[in-house]
């Protein structure tokens, strides 16, 4: 059977289905009869080895590329073994007669409760580890393992309704050939996440989970957006054959990585890479890049049970200026729309893509805002650090964001804390308001960073993560160019720096059009590096240009693609 | 039974690593041992080796805490406890 859906990460996987569907943990109140409370002991021991073992593979997994995470896993291994949660348990199977899954919830959850009325937040905070140790161990009591996206034993295919930012924080990426979902499209998380390590993807097909069982052999070809339930041999020879020529063509693109960005008359590109967690890919790609142009700080509000600390930000910032050695654009916190945080209180909107949204959302809750700044600003001693507001409508939230910002920095410096004698501060260019005004913004900001996910969404007024609307999501839209064009050319006025960090960046035919409207710093997830460099080596400045002014003067967004596929053709591919 | 005192000078109190290590030390001994906040709201006394009652507690830099032990390393295990409490937890 041959499915269609939403080509979010190009590359091509072969390998077996593992349906991710995260189950509600749904526990009855039941009783066991005395002659099995021995029998149940025993099976408590053998589901908390399984957990032991689970948070000790997670730990050593975590230890080197992200130290903060394992601690957190290191923590919930003590919490297994709590002596008094341990002896309550086994009073509640042995004296009370519980059944194994309504003991481990009434304990866990009464010591939760314990933690949770504390009135010191620190303390607070840990009652989600507490709840998160008693969901894993219901989990392995229930039966309900494929939930743990985190403890895959082999290479799979993960098929699922949609990732979750949650979900993805723990996954093991190596163990992912493919991820295959029923919705979300081309800038969803899980299309941000799959393009961020690599992994093949294919969103939005039309009733996946009903049409794979799990173990079944497919064939995920994400270069045309189709996926081979049970290929035929036949098929199954030609998509290996396909893969094969894939993987040549990257390895030739990957050539080009520890090159110079330089067109053939010399004009130099300053390409960098976007992070999240930080992962080891981007890790291992940071030596070819030139800087951090998005350091998504989103990942250490997901990964933490409760709201992450100045200090526990700080120690988080440092990591990442010591580990890339390179200038890092931090985005502060970008939350709303499709981003939700479980510990943030975000409201509900019928309109959540215009409503409180990235820096709306500071404001609105400034402590949130300021922890983070004051964190950015002590580690900014530690290497190139600067800030990026995202989300920013008019002259107005420059200026709000400004005050606090100094406001901050004025306060550390009474406090003799070290900082970076200055700290760069930046705008995200996503709405067209702010686009349009740029020659105003650049009285105000040392540089802006292009977005052009969600300059598009607004643009375009299409809400990217309805599949209903990927044919009017068009990246190549005429206008979309008219406004980067405009917009480059106001701030660079001022001399200074305009870079895209958004996925048209990481698009070989877009990049050669942005480079040509005067674009040259581009950002984007780490696979597209080396086909980037590759096609901005192989133009000259003149032919960049002339293409870019032919594209002003389109009509439609297939027009432009067909356009650049034509001329740049042999050297993008 | 063996009691001390000490007073906690880090600054993390016993909330993240500290507790952690507290309780693993604690673990080391056979006695059953008991702390509690002299400081806290409720000065009930809980296992020592619980991390969970730890964190219960609550205690934080500047806190007074009492620790008991009852059994055949009763002694040993106050010393140690109390020990690592006044080294500050390497923190400091």
């Amino acid at each position: 059977m041959i499915c269609k859906g939403n080509k979010a990460s190009e590359g091509l996987g072969i390998g077996e289905v593992f349906c991710y569907r995260p189950a509600e943990l749904k526990v009855v109140q039941s009783y066991i009869a005395e002659n099995e409370v021995s029998e149940t002991l025993v099976q408590y021991e053998a589901f908390k080895s399984d957990v032991k073992n689970q948070l000790d593979s997670l730990i050593v997994q975590f230890q080197t590329v992200d130290p903060d995470q394992a601690k957190i896993f290191l923590a919930h291994r003590e919490i297994l073994h709590d002596d008094a949660i341990d002896e309550e348990i086994r009073n509640k199977i042995g004296k009370d007669l519980y059944d194994l899954a309504w003991a481990v919830e009434t304990v866990y959850d009464g010591f939760s409760r314990l933690l949770s009325e504390m009135k010191n937040e620190l303390f607070r905070e840990r009652a989600q580890d507490v709840k998160d140790v008693r969901n894993r161990l219901l989990r392995s009591i229930l039966g309900l393992k494929c939930s743990a996206l985190s403890s895959l034993d082999k290479p799979v295919v993960i098929a699922c309704h949609d990732l979750l930012p949650s979900d993805t924080a723990t996954l093991d990426c190596h163990k992912v050939i493919a991820i295959i979902t029923e919705t979300g499209g081309e800038t969803s998380h899980s299309a941000i996440i799959a393009r961020s390590y690599g992994i093949p993807a294919i969103l939005g097909i039309d009733g996946l989970m009903d049409k794979v069982q799990g173990g079944e052999l497919v064939v995920v070809d994400a270069m045309e957006g189709e996926l081979i339930i049970v290929p035929t041999e036949e098929q199954l020879k030609e998509y290996k054959e396909k893969q094969k020529q894939y993987l040549a063509t990257v390895s030739s693109q990957n050539a080009y990585l520890d090159k110079l960005s330089m067109t053939k008359d010399g004009v130099r590109f300053e390409i960098g890479i976007n992070i999240g967690s930080p992962n080891e890919v981007e890790v291992k790609q940071a030596p070819y890049a030139d800087f951090v142009g998005l350091f998504r700080s989103e990942f250490l509000y997901m990964t933490s049970p409760g709201l992450p600390s100045e200090e526990d930000q700080f120690k988080a910032y440092k990591r990442v200026l010591e580990t890339f050695k390179r200038p890092i654009t931090l985005r502060t916190l970008d939350v709303g729309g499709d981003k939700s945080i479980p510990c943030l209180p975000l409201p509900k909107e019928d309109n959540p893509f215009l409503g409180q949204r990235g820096l709306r959302f500071c404001f609105e809750h400034k402590e949130f805002f300021e922890t983070q700044v004051r964190a950015a600003l002590r580690a900014s001693y530690y290497g190139e650090l600067h800030l990026m507001l995202p989300m920013v409508t008019n002259m107005d939230d420059i200026y709000k964001a400004k005050e606090i910002i100094l406001a901050l920095r004025d306060e550390l410096l009474k406090e003799g804390v070290p900082m970076a004698p200055k700290t760069k501060l930046g705008i995200m260019v996503e709405i067209p308001s702010i686009a349009l005004i740029a020659d105003h913004v650049a009285k105000e900001v040392d540089f802006i960073s292009i977005g052009t996910n969600d300059l598009c969404q607004y643009t375009l007024a299409v809400d990217r993560m309805n599949p209903n609307l990927s044919d009017y999501y068009q990246s190549f839209h005429p206008a979309l160019f008219k406004l980067i064009a405009f917009c480059t050319e106001e701030f660079r006025k001022s001399g200074k720096p305009v870079s895209v960090c958004g996925e048209l960046g990481g698009h070989p035919l877009a990049a050669v059009v942005l480079a040509g409207l005067g674009v040259r710093k581009f950002s984007m997830n780490p696979p597209s590096m080396g086909k980037v460099k590759r096609a901005l080596t192989e133009i000259t400045m003149d032919f960049a240009e002339s293409l870019a002014q032919n594209v002003l003067s389109m009509a439609t967004a297939d027009e432009v693609i067909n356009y650049l596929e034509t001329e740049l053709r042999g050297f993008t591919g | 039974m063996y009691v001390g005192q000490a007073v906690i000078i880090n600054k993390t109190g016993l909330h993240a690593r500290p507790a952690y290590d507290f309780v693993n030390l604690a673990k080391e001994y056979n006695s059953e041992i008991k702390v509690r906040n002299l400081n806290g709201d409720d000065s009930q006394a809980v296992n020592a080796k619980s991390i969970v009652f730890l964190l219960s507690l609550g205690i934080c830099e500047g806190d007074k805490i009492e620790i008991m032990a009852k059994g055949n390393d009763e002694e040993e295990a106050v010393t140690a406890l109390i020990n690592l409490v006044v080294s500050g937890f390497n923190e400091v």
